[in-house]
């Protein structure tokens, strides 16, 4: 009770934060009625006419929505799993690195994509990966015939990932440098005195040292399962890869906003939430069995 | 989080949840008009209200949701002070009127303006006056109520030049702003496009010694030739081909970048409700005779003369790759100078000519009409004088154009014009269909002659005097401004150009929307789209059209192929 008044600062600390999800993520929710309605603007919710659950029959009937589902599961999971193993990889190499210079530098550098948005980086990207790009000039020199990267739907997720990647690892490794430096010196020094090299004190040491925190993280980013990166793919796309890229997130501005299918947007955004927030509580679930942390 | 904390939460949220229900209502809009009928007991009143040139006895002021004018540009000239409300078309409408704006929301052409649309749109308060950007918002809006009856005030308040103008599209136009028999808005007229125009850097064509093209085989001759010897020195294989739109491969009307001329040479017209033969719509894009056409185009890719990374480019990479040299040859229209203007500013070597190719064997070139209206000047229901409409319209397309003989009223005009500044707050434009051909022939006489009694509207005036400047600065071996070649070059070769060439028009049945459409239209176009692309890039082979023929049916296509005949026929 002597707390009282500390907690009422607190909460009014946090209400800022309260408002702005309340308007930004709580008022747009009631938008999602439009799903079961034939949304027509100048009516609004109130006056457009309810159809029930005819958006999500359309939905289901049409060959994108399989596809867009498809599509945004296989590249999240493939960008959480060569993320994630990029960064833990990047991680123990430069914990290997014993001069101290060295290893700022490579920090600092792999770290800069991370500042850049895709707006910036898709120029980059398709540049390098163009058919006079300087990736495709080396195809060359080993006489293989050039390959448009961004136009062909085997190449354009892998492209995806290792961009994604490129962009991420950096950043995704700080956690890994964090948790490393947590693990007890004690436990190499008992290592060497063992006789283990440093390939044995890397498999014995530090990998188990890191495991909680390599579950930990997995289990979190779980949920971005349906998250594939709208800007990524929104800035790199073209209608020719729409197959092996088009995304929930993208197929939804371009439905809803281009083409301005309000009611048939608002029913796929809502599908992907219900599974999201399904992948969500499993994921908390999963954390909390694994490594005993949840966050609610 | 305490108790209380939570409720007092709660209460927040459900205070929230109430202004957003409310908020999302719209309101009603209009109220009933009974002002009218006693002004039209005044004979002066009735007279306004009755024709299209009358001035209201007192100033009537309208609000307008408008596009945005860069009135900054007039900085530094005597109009350095006109706004939206006051500049020289405001003041003209006042001056023949007695009318005034005011501004309901301002926003640049495009996306832009179309948000304000609809941003207007849902919150049931829209200006008395505005241009809606296409047939849908139209639709919704007279479903909705929240428009005028435009039919009396057409016949009473439209001018004769008007009238003419309209029908000179055979009904087409208004036809296309009519709901139940009633005329709700005035559509623009889009002009003719006309066909499809091969551009060619003709300095290449020279280099290697090239003849004109005529027929495909031509066509495919010259692109090779610039692909293999690269005559623009580029590099060894760094020459692109023909520069193709991604998304639009083909079947839009005027299309740039696109190849509607190589599938009219095959009788196929991409996108468009074309005859059967026996009075019936059929979809054109899923004709058979897309797939010759198709195989074609893969052929021509394979070979390297479409633009191998086509799929990839933005708009800006297109125009880049033209203005800088790395291709010589694209597909668009007549005014496709205008996109490589730039180029000479950058090589004063590049010389771009304009043929009518590729013909087929006898010489013609076919081509498909466009949809003759885009946008329409809606008028709010409830708004006292609807006739506004056709009386602004008149005296903006008609009398300023043709009649206004004051010479300090067109000199402002005309600085207007070339300081590039419109100013007007309605935005459309009715002209004749042929208007792009219409007067070419009189043009190049008075351009020879130095007679222009026979021109007839202002901008044909000012035309005029643009390209004797531009013919003059040619004349004495000068550098001709890009700008000025451009229209030389687009209105006056190109025109005449058509003119002697053998043209056929095929008039597609049908360009509105129909229930199922609403819904199914973008997986349709999308399946389209992604069918052009993989054919002609190889990905697929041309026999797979019959699987997405199959498949667009299935997937809507049959129902809206059935409701366009209903639609049709009701008509």
């Amino acid at each position: 009770m002597k707390n009282k008044k500390d907690q009422t600062a607190f909460h009014f600390m946090l209400a800022p934060s309260m408002i702005f999800l309340i308007i930004f993520s709580f008022i747009p929710m009631f938008g999602i009625v439009m799903a079961f309605q034939n949304y027509i603007p100048a009516k609004g919710i109130t006056g457009s006419s309810w159809v029930g659950l005819d958006n999500f029959k359309f939905m289901l009937q049409i060959p994108d929505s399989k596809q867009i589902f498809a599509n945004t599961i296989i590249i999240a999971v493939w960008k959480i799993i060569v993320g994630t193993i990029v960064s833990i990889v990047f991680a123990l190499l430069l914990n290997e690195i014993r001069v101290r210079f060295a290893k700022r530098f490579m920090q600092t550098v792999v770290y800069l994509p991370n500042f850049l948005s895709w707006a910036i980086l898709a120029t980059v990207v398709m540049n390098i990966f163009s058919y006079e790009g300087p990736v495709n000039a080396v195809l060359s020199w080993f006489g293989i015939d050039p390959v448009l990267f961004m136009a062909s739907n085997t190449w354009f997720r892998p492209m995806l990932v290792l961009t994604d990647v490129w962009k991420g690892f950096g950043y995704g490794s700080i956690i890994y440098l964090a948790s490393l430096t947590a693990i007890d010196p004690g436990l190499y020094e008992a290592a060497s005195i063992d006789g283990a090299n440093r390939f044995k004190k890397l498999w014995y040491v530090t990998l188990p040292g890191l495991m909680p925190t390599i579950l930990l993280v997995t289990t979190l980013n779980l949920p971005n399962v349906l998250n594939a990166g709208f800007d990524q793919i929104f800035n790199l796309y073209n209608p020719l890869v729409y197959q092996t890229a088009d995304i929930i997130d993208t197929y939804v501005y371009r439905v809803g906003l281009v083409e301005r299918q309000y009611s048939l947007g608002t029913t796929v955004g809502l599908l992907r939430s219900v599974v999201g927030i399904i992948l969500i509580l499993s994921a908390n679930k999963l954390a909390q069995k694994l490594t005993d942390y949840r966050i609610f | 989080m305490t108790v209380k904390f939570r409720r007092k939460c709660s209460i927040l949220m459900a205070a929230l949840l109430a202004v957003a229900v409310v908020g999302c209502s719209s309101g009603e809009s209009g109220a009933p008009n009974t002002a009218t009928s006693a002004k039209m007991d005044d004979p002066k009143w009735k007279e306004a209200i009755t024709t299209p040139f009358g001035a209201y006895p007192e100033t009537v002021t309208y609000s307008v949701g408008q596009m945005a004018t860069n009135f900054s540009q007039l900085a530094g000239s005597p109009y350095a002070k006109d706004n939206a409300t006051n500049n020289v078309w405001t003041r003209y409408f006042k001056d023949k009127l007695n009318v005034q704006n005011t501004s309901k929301f301002e926003a640049n052409d495009g996306t832009d303006y179309n948000q304000k649309v609809s941003m207007a749109i849902v919150s049931g308060d829209i200006p008395d006056i505005m241009v809606v950007p296409d047939y849908s918002t139209l639709q919704q809006l007279y479903e909705n109520d929240l428009i005028a009856d435009l039919t009396d005030v057409y016949n009473n308040a439209a001018s004769d030049r008007i009238k003419e103008i309209y029908d000179s599209y055979g009904g087409r136009v208004l036809d296309s702003a009519k709901f139940d028999g009633k005329l709700m808005a005035l559509p623009t007229t889009e002009i003719s496009h006309g066909p499809g125009i091969l551009w060619l850097r003709k300095d290449w064509m020279d280099k290697l010694g090239l003849q004109e093209p005529k027929t495909l085989a031509d066509v495919e001759h010259i692109v090779s030739e610039f692909v293999a010897k690269d005559p623009g020195g580029n590099g060894a294989g760094k020459t692109v081909g023909l520069v193709v739109d991604n998304e639009n491969v083909a079947g839009i009307s005027g299309g740039q970048y696109s190849f509607n001329n190589i599938f009219a040479l095959y009788g196929a017209y991409p996108k468009q409700w074309m005859d059967d033969g026996k009075g019936n719509a059929v979809y054109g894009s899923i004709q058979p005779a897309m797939k010759p056409a198709l195989t074609k185009l893969s052929e021509m890719y394979k070979k390297g003369l479409i633009d191998r990374q086509f799929a990839v480019r933005t708009g800006d990479d297109r125009k880049a790759l033209l203005t800088s040299g790395k291709s010589g040859s694209f597909l668009d229209n007549w005014w496709g100078s205008w996109i490589v203007a730039d180029s000479l500013k950058l090589n004063k070597d590049a010389k771009w000519v304009s043929y009518v190719a590729p013909q087929s064997e006898d010489g013609s070139l076919t081509m498909f009409t466009g949809n003759p209206s885009s946008s329409f000047l809606v008028v709010r229901k409830g708004f006292e004088h609807p006739e506004l409409a056709a009386k602004i319209v008149s005296l903006q397309y008609d009398y300023q154009r043709y009649q206004e003989k004051d010479e300090k009223t067109l000199k402002e005009f005309s600085d207007y014009n070339s300081m590039n500044v419109a100013g007007s707050p309605i935005v459309i434009n009715i002209d004749y269909y042929d208007a792009f051909y219409r007067n070419v022939g009189i043009m190049r006489d008075a351009l020879e002659t130095g007679d222009t009694s026979k021109l007839v509207s202002n901008q044909d005036i000012n035309a005029y005097n643009s390209y004797k400047g531009y013919i003059d600065s040619i004349k004495k071996g000068d550098k001709p401004d890009p700008n000025a070649w451009a229209g030389y070059t687009a209105s006056i070769t190109t025109a005449s150009l058509v003119e002697k060439s053998n043209i056929k028009e095929v008039n597609p049945l049908f360009f509105g929307s129909t229930p199922s459409m609403a819904l199914k239209w973008p997986t349709l176009t999308k399946m389209e789209l992604e069918m052009y692309l993989k054919i002609i890039t190889g990905e697929q082979t041309p026999d797979d059209f019959d699987k997405f023929v199959e498949s667009w049916n299935k997937t809507g296509g049959e129902l809206i192929t059935k409701e366009v005949n209903e639609a049709i026929a009701a008509k």
